[in-house]
């Protein structure tokens, strides 16, 4: 996958999605106070980059082993 | 006529047994089919019983706009992953996964807890066999410890279930609003479990991933919607399953970042997409139970799907593990593309029917006010987006280098058909979401999913979750590595500890049974001949008994009688005085 | 004819033994014939008279010697007790005759004759015991018995010689010791007529020289009964004494003295004066005694006659309980037990007589899988085996039961313990026969005599083995018969009361 490609096609996507926003559509705005602008924008990145973050590098450092960590000669419950 | 479409699927596996194998698939593959029927002509308000003994009345069948909508989704996964295993010849498989099948359908219509817990029961005792039936060593250890939690679990239920009806609340009613006694949460856990919400939720990852392809279909999609609809019928509104949802939404989102095991994987994503509904159970609004009853259906579908590609891959290949397969775009263009399609509905993608489904949780949280939910679930949606679609769709299918991965078994027709058939449903519940909304059971202000802002707020927010996927590329692929569950409490110090009671109690026995050996032994050897023993002079060797010890000079017997005598006579003369 | 059957039970057997060595002469198996063919006549007239006894209801047959009148002459006296014991003997004495015969196939006219000779007066001396009712002609016939005793015993080996001189020393002491016992009596008393003593001792029965006396007998008998401790004699004499008479001696020699200590006991001292039940009491406790070690011993055995001869000395002990228990069920029990007892250690000597006879081996280690090679004598010897140890229905069972019931009625529970224990003990050295014979591999035994016939033993051998294994089986179905119609007809008085 080309990595150009997808970062033009976020652009794009930023981009209109920025433009549709100023031209007042009505932003899905379940909450009682109103949002800013961009908000879901960095939701998104925020969102994402902190689940890596939380999943790669802290979870995955204090949880991961090896594949055969739980063989032991039949050891079974 | 009315027929209850779960009989017809137990009855289904049965004949899927007794047949030889050149029927088996079709009976596999057709034999649903009448289920789907029966199920669609099933009106709302259909009941039957069974008088069972002394008074009491099984409520086996009672169908109302709730059991409905599951009891028809149910019957159409089990039409879809029956054509999808047709080619599988082992028959013991086919009679569990079809009465699997028609035992979650007969849950969901039950009325009296008796019949619930029945089917409840064999639900855990058919799909055990789905995973033993994969005949390696992980899969019956894990079969092994799937039944266990399932006992457990179930035993929890049925003792709750005890106090209930001896209570005498013989029907299925909303605990939420009772007092909250030892049946209460006995129920609640015993549901929770089946449900797979941590700490309980090992079970799940660990079977699914062991059980056999074809299993592991019919298995993503039974036991926990049947714990969902439980939970919606039993224990909506309560704060707990909403929180619990939560965490399982998130806890499922993460571990499915690290997981290198594709149906391990979609397993944790299992734990996350019940997240969802059961957080709906838990707010319990109109809209809220709609949106759970919406997504259990539609997370079915496409859930269903996301196994048979899965499986689909692991046939064709051999391989199981994300980092040692890519480029499968090309070899395999069909289960790229409906794996593709399920991937866009797990995110929530328009359309596509996850769509529809998991904003309706989703905004129903806002609108209960519940904020905190809102935004968790809406960052586990984020993590669902990571996982399936770019982290399983980049590296399966779409790099460029595949790592040495070829086609070994070509795909059977009847999994491409299986596959097709169920994206084709997907596809078709995005576009047209009516078909869905007019079953939905609960109360609520009408929901219209195409709206403008709708569409914007989810292309904003995912388009912007691509972008640090992309910055991590490289990190994102996932380490050939296991992770750590709740399980270890029990797979470790647990089972160390049953081990090392075993090892106690066999070490008592054995230096019992030595001690008593000993004993015998040497009671044995005295009793043979204890002259042996009484010749014996310490200090020295042992002399044996030879007759010549005791064969003294004449003059001893001699002295013997005179004693003798002597004695006698005092004796008797004493006797006279 | 058949009025004078009591004294043809010990005069025929007496003149053939005595001509025996002149038949002998003649031809060297006449002797033997002249023997047999006497013994068997004695067995007939026991077998007459035990019938003319319970016939007449168990009134005593008196026979008077020479038509003396007692108590001044010697008379016989045959009531139940005795006539049963005499046809036992007489019986044994028959089959063990014959089947010494092919011992002596070989032998020169002396041998035969000096063996056939001194069986015949065996077999007098054991017989005259029984049946005579004189004091002084029981120390007779006490003689004739030792003395033939101690010369069967030496003809049997290289060992015997010494086992029969030690033999004599002590079996002459405990005839002496009876002698002096009848000495006592006959001073205060005057007479020496059994019955009459009975009358007239019973005045003075608590005086001490009675008590002496009493004292003097239990011992002589004691002695010649292989009573513990009184025994020491008794393995060697058994264990070596000649393969052909050894049934006839360890199955009859110890039951006469038997007899007579019963006799002596009840009818004569009566059971029921301090004297006689303090004497009691020492008699059980030697009976106990010589129970456990005897058994005791036995275990410790290989060699399978010394082995019997052990258990001799247990089940004399059984015979001795039997009597100091002092009531009906144990005098039962004792009696039947003497009769059985003869049975079934004649049977197990002529067993091993046999295997001598074939394969010249004593040890019972080594006779494995003697099932297949030997089978009369495993027969026999199972049911001699089984009756020992006191497996319904064989006859060992049955006396027995009489003595654990004799021990119930009298509240000697201790008898109960010891009989148990015995009988457990018993069972191990017994058991360790019947597993060699059937279970064992088979062991390499090389055969000194080739078999004549398919049997593996001469016919001469086979028959008696034979009928003593059925006759085994026989008495345990006759046995309520035997205590009924005839034990119970001779009760001593002292029960009837």
């Amino acid at each position: 996958m080309d990595m150009q490609k997808t970062y033009l096609a976020c652009a794009v996507i930023l981009v209109s999605s920025a433009a549709a926003e100023f031209g007042g559509v009505h932003l899905h705005a379940p909450h009682w106070w109103p949002l800013p602008f961009g908000y879901n924008i960095a939701f998104g990145f925020v969102g994402a980059w902190l689940l890596i973050i939380v999943s790669k590098m802290i979870m995955a450092r204090l949880l991961q082993r090896d594949e055969d960590y739980y063989d032991q000669g039949g050891e079974d419950k | 006529m009315t027929m209850h479409p779960g009989f017809i699927l137990i009855l289904v596996g049965i004949l899927a047994f007794l047949v030889p194998k050149t029927i088996r698939k079709y009976v596999l593959g057709l034999g649903p089919l009448a289920a789907v029927f029966a199920a669609m002509n099933l009106p709302i308000g259909t009941e039957a019983s069974f008088k069972f003994v002394e008074g009491i009345t099984l409520n086996y069948m009672y169908v109302d706009k709730l059991g409905w909508i599951f009891t028809f989704i149910f019957s159409v996964l089990a039409l879809v992953s029956g054509i999808y295993s047709a080619h599988n010849e082992n028959k013991m498989e086919a009679l569990c996964s079809m009465a699997y099948a028609g035992c979650g359908i007969s849950v969901t219509l039950c009325k009296d807890w008796l019949s619930f817990i029945f089917f409840w029961e064999a639900l855990a005792v058919t799909s055990v066999f789905l995973v033993w039936e994969n005949n390696c060593k992980e899969s019956r250890e894990a079969g092994f410890r799937y039944l266990l939690v399932h006992m457990l679990g179930g035993n929890l239920l049925l003792a709750g279930i005890f106090l209930t009806v001896s209570a005498g609340n013989w029907d299925i009613i909303n605990l939420q609003n009772g007092p909250h006694d030892a049946a209460y949460w006995l129920i609640l856990i015993g549901m929770c479990v089946n449900v797979a919400m941590p700490p309980v939720n090992a079970w799940l990852v660990d079977a699914y991933a062991n059980s056999t392809l074809t299993g592991g279909v019919f298995m993503s999609c039974m036991t926990t919607k049947v714990a969902v609809y439980a939970l919606i019928r039993v224990f909506a509104g309560s704060e707990i399953i909403m929180w619990g949802g939560v965490l399982m939404a998130l806890y499922g989102a993460c571990y499915a970042i690290m997981e290198n095991d594709m149906r391990k994987l979609l397993s944790h994503h299992i734990i996350s997409q019940t997240g969802f509904m059961v957080a709906g159970a838990g707010i319990a609004t109109g809209m809220a139970l709609n949106g759970a009853t919406a997504h259990a259906f539609c997370d079915i579908l496409f859930k269903s799907l996301l196994f048979m590609c899965a499986g689909a891959v692991i046939y064709t290949t051999g391989i199981k593990h994300i980092n040692k397969v890519g480029g499968m775009a090309k070899k395999l263009p069909l289960v790229a593309i409906c794996f593709f399609s399920a991937a866009f509905s797990i995110s929530g993608i328009p359309l596509f029917n996850g769509f529809i489904s998991k904003a309706i949780t989703v905004n129903a949280a806002a609108a209960a006010g519940q904020d905190m939910v809102y935004t968790l679930l809406e960052i586990a949606s984020i993590g669902t987006f990571l996982s399936i679609p770019l982290k399983m769709g980049y590296f399966i299918f779409l790099r460029e280098e595949d790592k040495g991965a070829e086609i070994i078994n070509p795909l059977p027709i009847n999994m491409k058909v299986a596959m097709s058939i169920s994206a084709f449903l997907c596809f078709l519940y995005g576009v047209y979401p009516d078909l869905l909304y007019r079953h939905l059971p609960f109360e609520m202000a009408p929901y219209h999913p195409f709206a403008a802002g709708h569409i914007l707020q989810y292309a904003q927010m995912l388009g912007c979750a691509l972008i640090p996927f992309m910055m991590y590329l490289g990190h994102m692929e996932p380490h050939t590595a296991i992770s750590l569950d709740t399980d270890w409490f029990y797979r470790k110090p647990f089972a160390w500890l049953v081990d090392r009671c075993s090892a106690l109690f066999c070490a008592i026995c054995s230096g019992l049974g030595g001690a008593w050996w000993v004993i015998y032994k040497k009671f044995m050897e005295l009793s043979a001949n204890p002259m042996d023993f009484l010749d014996a002079k310490p200090f020295r060797k042992r002399a044996r008994y030879h007759a010549r010890n005791y064969r003294t000079a004449i003059a001893d017997p001699m002295m013997i009688i005179l004693t003798v005598l002597t004695c006698m006579i005092g004796y008797l003369l004493t006797s006279i005085r | 004819m058949t009025q004078h059957a009591p004294v043809f039970i010990v005069l025929l057997p007496l003149t053939a033994a005595l001509l025996c060595m002149l038949f002998s002469r003649i031809h060297r198996h006449l002797g033997g014939w002249i023997v047999l063919a006497s013994i068997a006549a004695s067995f007939a007239s026991a077998c007459t008279v035990l019938q003319q006894v319970v016939a007449s209801g168990g009134k005593a047959i008196h026979y008077w010697m020479g038509g003396w009148a007692p108590p001044i002459g010697i008379e016989f006296v045959l009531d139940p007790l005795n006539s049963i014991l005499a046809v036992v003997i007489s019986f044994i004495a028959l089959v063990s005759c014959l089947f010494s015969r092919p011992f002596l196939k070989d032998e020169d006219w002396i041998h035969i004759g000096g063996f056939y000779t001194l069986f015949g007066l065996l077999e007098v001396g054991l017989t005259g015991m029984i049946i005579t009712g004189d004091m002084f002609n029981l120390y007779v016939y006490l003689e004739i018995m030792s003395l033939s005793g101690y010369g069967l015993i030496a003809i049997g080996g290289r060992k015997s010689t010494l086992a029969a001189f030690r033999y004599l020393l002590i079996g002459t002491i405990g005839a002496s010791f009876y002698l002096l016992g009848v000495g006592y009596l006959y001073s205060i008393t005057g007479t020496l007529n059994m019955a009459d003593m009975a009358q007239r001792i019973a005045p003075l029965i608590t005086s001490p020289l009675v008590a002496m006396a009493v004292g003097c007998f239990i011992i002589g008998f004691g002695i010649k009964m292989a009573l513990f401790p009184l025994h020491g004699w008794q393995p060697d004499a058994y264990t070596f004494s000649h393969p052909g008479a050894a049934a006839f001696i360890a199955g009859c020699m110890s039951k006469a003295p038997a007899y007579a200590l019963i006799r002596f006991l009840y009818f004569i001292f009566r059971v029921d004066n301090p004297v006689v039940s303090h004497a009691l009491d020492f008699i059980g406790i030697m009976g106990i005694a010589g129970m456990l070690i005897g058994s005791v011993m036995a275990l410790a055995q290989y060699d399978f006659r010394r082995m019997l001869a052990y258990s001799s000395v247990a089940q004399i002990g059984y015979i001795a309980i039997g009597v100091a228990m002092g009531n009906m069920y144990g005098y039962i029990g004792a009696v039947l037990h003497i009769i059985n007892h003869a049975f079934m250690k004649s049977a197990l000597f002529l067993v091993i007589g046999g295997i001598v006879y074939r394969f010249g081996e004593v040890n019972l280690y080594r006779l494995g899988g003697l099932n297949k090679k030997m089978a009369i004598s495993t027969m026999t010897v199972t049911f001699a085996a089984l009756s020992m140890i006191g497996l319904p229905p064989m006859c060992g069972f049955f006396s027995k039961w009489y003595l654990l019931l004799g021990a119930y009625s009298g509240k000697q529970y201790f008898y109960i313990v010891i009989l148990v224990i015995s009988s457990l003990l018993n069972a191990i050295y017994f058991f360790r026969i019947i597993e060699q014979m059937f279970v064992e591999r088979e062991a390499s035994l090389t055969e000194i005599r080739r078999p004549e016939t398919k049997l593996g033993l001469p016919i001469e051998m086979c028959i008696p083995l034979f009928v003593m294994g059925i006759g085994i089986l026989a008495l345990g179905f006759m046995s309520s018969s035997i205590v009924t119609e005839v034990i119970k007809l001779g009760l001593p008085e002292v029960f009837l009361k």
